[in-house]
C-alpha cells in the first residue's frame, strides 16, 4: 500500500559515519606505515565498536545491536586470523575457521535484522503515522502539551509497554514519579539519544502516559518543522496521542505484531 | 460602602494626626479647621483637607458660618461609630456577565507570541510569557497561574483547532465552579494580551 510522504526527505549520513571513520583510519594507517598496520588498526576499530555496540544493546535491549556486537567483535579477529595471511598466529589452527563460519553465521543474523527494520529506529514511521490524513493549516504550532485523552492499563502493563517500545526503537522511555515518557528517536537522531540521553530529550517531541491513564503529547518546532507542509497542529498532536494509545491497547491485547506492522508497513527506507 | 470609600476612609484613618482630630471632635460641640490645626499644631490645609474627606464620607457634617469678613465651615460628628463593611464576592463582577463569559468561545491565537511553560509534570501550565511592544520597547509580562488557571490554559484549545467555551474547557480539565471567577479573569488577560483570540 502506497502513503503519501508527509516528512521532508532525510539526506543526513551520520548512519555512515562509523564505516566512514573506520575506512578513513584504514587508510590512514596504510599511507603512513604499511597493510599490516592498517588492518591491525581496522581490527582494532571494529572491536572497540563491538564495545559501543554491546553498550547500545544493554541501554535498548534491541537484538540487532546484540548481532552487530557479536559480527563486529568476530570480524575484529577475522581480519588478525584470516586463513590465509594471519597477522596473528592463532594456537590451533582450526580456530581461524571456526571464526570464518562464526562470521558467516552472524554476518546472515545481522543482515536478516537489518533488512526486516528490527535494526531501525523507527521515529519517522511515528510521525508519519501520526501525520496520516490531517489537513493543512499554518500557524498552528504552539509549545502546549495537549491532552490526547484518557486510556485504561495498569501500572505494569505501562512498564512492559515501554519496555516493548524500548526493544523495538519506536520511542525511547524516560521514567518519572507519576508516568512515563515516550520519545520517538529518528535514525538521525539515534547517536544524538545514546551519547547524551537527557540532553536530548530537551526540546523533542514526547507522549507522556500518566499512572492514571491519562495520555499527554507535546510536539516539538524542530520535528513539526520536519514535515514538508504546515499540517494542522491539533489535529497532528490529536493524532499521535491517538496512534501511542492504540498501540497500547495492541500490546494489552496480546497484538504487538500488529504496531511492528503498521509501522513497516508504511515503507520507509531502512537507513532514514 | 464601595471600595473607593473604603479606601478613603482607610486614608484618613491611617493619619498620624486622625487619632487626636477624632478626639477633638468628640469633645467640641463642633469645631473649625483652623482651630483644630492650631489644637493639634499642624497647617491648616492639612486639617481641612481630612475634615472635607470626613465629610463626603458622611461621618461628619458642617455647617456654614458667618463671622466677620469671610464664612467658614464648622464640623461636628455626625455618627458616633465608624464600621467598615466591604462586600469581596463583588470583585467578581455581576452572576449574569458571569454566563455571558462561561460562553465565550476561545482559543489560543495563531502566532500570539507568548510562550506557556509547563510544570514539571506537565500536566498544567505554570506561567504565561507575553511579549508585548516592538522593538527598543518590548517588554516581558509573565504571570504566574494557579492551579485551576493552569489546568484550564493547559486544554485551551490550539490555534488550529475548534473553537471551546470556557464552561466546556472547565468541564474538560475538570475545574470546580467555585474556581470560575478566577478562571474567567485569566481569559480576561490573556484577552487584552492577545494570546486568546474570540469567537
Amino acid at each position: 500500500m502506497y502513503f503519501p510522504r508527509k516528512l521532508k526527505q532525510d539526506l543526513r549520513i551520520i548512519g555512515l559515519i562509523p564505516a566512514m571513520t573506520c575506512i578513513i583510519i584504514g587508510a590512514v594507517v596504510f599511507v603512513l606505515t604499511g597493510t599490516k598496520e592498517a588492518l591491525l588498526s581496522v581490527a582494532a576499530f571494529y572491536i572497540i565498536y563491538a564495545g559501543f555496540s554491546l553498550w547500545i544493546f544493554i541501554r535498548t535491549s534491541n537484538q540487532s545491536y546484540f548481532a552487530a556486537f557479536v559480527w563486529q567483535f568476530i570480524f575484529g579477529i577475522f581480519i588478525v586470523t584470516r586463513p590465509d595471511y594471519p597477522l596473528i598466529m592463532p594456537l590451533d589452527h582450526k580456530i581461524s575457521g571456526i571464526v570464518v563460519v562464526l562470521l558467516l553465521v552472524s554476518t546472515v543474523w545481522l543482515f536478516y535484522l537489518f533488512f526486516t527494520k528490527k535494526a531501525k529506529w523507527k521515529g519517522r514511521e511515528i510521525f508519519e503515522l501520526a501525520s496520516m490524513a490531517i489537513e493543512i493549516h499554518p500557524d498552528g504550532f504552539t509549545e502546549r502539551p495537549r491532552p490526547a485523552g484518557v486510556t485504561t492499563y495498569s501500572k505494569d502493563e505501562l512498564m512492559r509497554f515501554a519496555a516493548f517500545l524500548r526493544r523495538n526503537l519506536i520511542a525511547m522511555p524516560f521514567y518519572e514519579d507519576n508516568r512515563i515518557v515516550f520519545v520517538p528517536v529518528k535514525m538521525d537522531d539515534a547517536f544524538k539519544y545514546l551519547l547524551s540521553r537527557e540532553k536530548f530529550r530537551q526540546n523533542r517531541s514526547w507522549i507522556a502516559f500518566d499512572f492514571q491513564g491519562n495520555v499527554t503529547v507535546n510536539i516539538s518546532h524542530k520535528d513539526y518543522l520536519g514535515y514538508k507542509e504546515e499540517l494542522s497542529f491539533d489535529q497532528l498532536c490529536e493524532n499521535l496521542g491517538k496512534v501511542f494509545i492504540r498501540f497500547i491497547e495492541y500490546y494489552r491485547k496480546g497484538e504487538e505484531d500488529r504496531i511492528i506492522y503498521q509501522l513497516n508497513e508504511l515503507g520507509l527506507g531502512i537507513t532514514s | 460602602m464601595d471600595f473607593k470609600e473604603a479606601a478613603k476612609l482607610g486614608s484618613c484613618l491611617s493619619k498620624d494626626y486622625a487619632e487626636d482630630l477624632f478626639r477633638l471632635l468628640v469633645t467640641y460641640e463642633s469645631i473649625s479647621s483652623s482651630e483644630a490645626a492650631s489644637r493639634l499644631n499642624i497647617h491648616i490645609k492639612t486639617v481641612q483637607d481630612l475634615m472635607e474627606d470626613l465629610f463626603s464620607l458622611q461621618i461628619l457634617e458642617r455647617e456654614e458660618v458667618y463671622e466677620g469678613k469671610r464664612p467658614y465651615f464648622r464640623y461636628h460628628l455626625k455618627v458616633n461609630k465608624i464600621t467598615m463593611e466591604i462586600e469581596l464576592k463583588s470583585f467578581s463582577g455581576k452572576e449574569k456577565n458571569k454566563d455571558t463569559r462561561l460562553q465565550l468561545k476561545i482559543r489560543e491565537r495563531k502566532n500570539a507570541g507568548v510562550r506557556f511553560t509547563t510544570s514539571r509534570s506537565s500536566d498544567y501550565i505554570s506561567n504565561v510569557v507575553i511579549w508585548t511592544g516592538e522593538g527598543r520597547n518590548r517588554s516581558e509580562r509573565k504571570i504566574n497561574l494557579s492551579m485551576p488557571q493552569g489546568r484550564f490554559l493547559f486544554h485551551l484549545p490550539f490555534p488550529t483547532a475548534e473553537f471551546g467555551t470556557v464552561k466546556d474547557i472547565m468541564k474538560k480539565a475538570r475545574i470546580d465552579e467555585t474556581n470560575m471567577p478566577e478562571i474567567i479573569d485569566i481569559v480576561d488577560v490573556m484577552i487584552e494580551f492577545g494570546a486568546i483570540e474570540t469567537l
